[in-house]
């Protein structure tokens, strides 16, 4: 029977409680442990994964979150199905085993956090532009003119972003393991701020009242503060899995694609560096 | 369980799908044959949903929207902030749900666009992190002419 998989735990990891406990595809089945060695893959059976969609997505997410309440978890990719258990075995954990434990370890009791802050663009622009002499200028009436005029005032707005973007930073860091970026910033399209947070599971809530300091602080910025997550931006994990396994396993495919790329990814473009 | 208890303030999960995505998609472990097909109209969703728009668009609004701030009284400009946002906030979310909403049917009913972006689909996975390059042009963003003019006053 084909198998949906959803993350890669430790051998010992236990399934998640009460709401978290069936996976997707029709009809959806219970999430079970498919061990090999020191891991385990968590998946759950379906003759038919359908189509996968939002609501497919936010519950894989979810089967994630819950596994996370016992430790660390890593993602596999959303609508990954494999023909059998024997399968995962062999053609997913067997080809990890000595790689991701390790991975797993850098992880143990810390979640990741992100943080979406954006300013209404009326409040920026009247905050940077209202005080100077940007804003009682005729305005230009050429196409070169106007944007002209609405570059200097990109500009000031940058700067406020990034200056507001520093002083979270500034507040939050402190408590983190670790933080990067999720985003470009800088640029006039670009966030005032879009953060991941590395943060010991223990200490989330320090981290929450620190939040709280942050919102009750710069009331005017929207915030938006979402976990606790796997803490995929900290992991450098392999993010290919060779396998030799014949593609369209569970019938309906028309992947015709050779999918052979290895670990170092010879012949394959867009191998990012993470 | 320290994990399974959610502040106030704290949500359990990402408001927009791009950013459920971003983990279950983007940061997931691929096992190649076995990512499904039918998983594709997701990945075309993502990529275009994480289109933004061009820089000269944002300066004409911007160079317009100052003109709008001017020809309020002085003493109003501090008041004003509190309460367009709360407008620009509901509307922009709709346009982004629709948006996202269009594309999806799109793909979806696109077979030719699956089978080229299961193909394409290693390259473009860099796509969010990095700001300018391939940072296409959606359609219908590039000529703010309607809006352009509107403003003399």
């Amino acid at each position: 029977m084909p198998v949906v998989l959803y993350g890669i735990v430790r051998a010992g990891h236990l399934l998640p409680g009460p709401g978290v406990q069936l996976g997707i595809g029709s009809p959806r089945a219970p999430l079970r442990l498919v061990r090999s060695g020191p891991l385990a893959a968590v998946v759950s059976a379906t003759a038919d994964i359908g189509e996968i969609g939002e609501q497919e997505a936010v519950r894989h997410l979810e089967i994630l979150q819950g596994l996370l309440a016992d430790g660390p978890v890593l993602p596999v990719r959303l609508g990954t199905v494999a023909p059998d258990d024997s399968a995962v075995r062999a053609e997913v954990l067997e080809p990890v085993r000595d790689s991701l434990p390790e991975r797993l370890d850098a992880i143990e009791g810390l979640v990741e956090l992100h943080l979406d802050v954006g300013e209404a663009e009326e409040s920026e622009l009247a905050e940077t532009v209202g005080a100077t002499s940007l804003a009682h200028a005729p305005p230009p009436q050429d196409l070169d003119g106007r944007l002209q005029l609405g570059q200097q005032i990109a500009e000031l707005v940058v700067a406020r972003r990034t200056e507001q973007a520093r002083e979270i930073l500034d507040a939050l860091c402190p408590l983190t393991h670790a933080d990067r970026p999720r985003r470009h910033h800088g640029g006039p399209e670009d966030p005032l701020l879009s953060w991941a947070f590395l943060v010991p599971a223990e200490a989330l809530a320090d981290f929450d009242t620190a939040v709280d300091r942050v919102r009750a602080a710069l009331p005017h910025l929207t915030i938006e503060y979402v976990g606790p997550l796997p803490a995929v931006d900290f992991v450098d994990f392999p993010d290919r899995v060779l396998t030799d396994a014949q593609p369209a396993a569970t019938g309906g495919d028309t992947f015709d694609g050779s999918g052979r790329w290895g670990w170092g990814g010879n012949d394959k473009e867009g191998q990012e560096p993470r | 369980m320290t994990v399974a208890n959610y502040s106030v303030g704290r949500a359990p999960r990402p408001s927009g799908l791009a950013d459920v995505l971003d983990v279950v998609l983007d940061k997931g472990i691929v096992i190649d044959a076995y990512v499904r097909v039918a998983l594709v109209g997701i990945e075309i969703l993502t990529i275009d949903a994480r289109i933004v728009i061009a820089s000269v668009d944002t300066y004409l609004r911007f160079a317009e929207a100052v003109n709008r701030l001017d020809i309020q009284p002085k003493e109003q400009v501090a008041g004003l902030p509190g309460l367009m946002r709360e407008v620009t906030d509901s509307s922009s979310r709709h346009r982004a749900k629709g948006a996202l909403g269009g594309l999806k049917e799109t793909a979806l009913e696109t077979a030719d666009d699956v089978a080229e972006a299961l193909r394409g689909s290693p390259s473009s996975r860099g796509h969010h992190n990095h700001s300018d390059d391939g940072r296409g042009l959606p359609a219908g963003r590039y000529a703010p002419a309607g809006r352009r003019g509107g403003r003399e006053g």
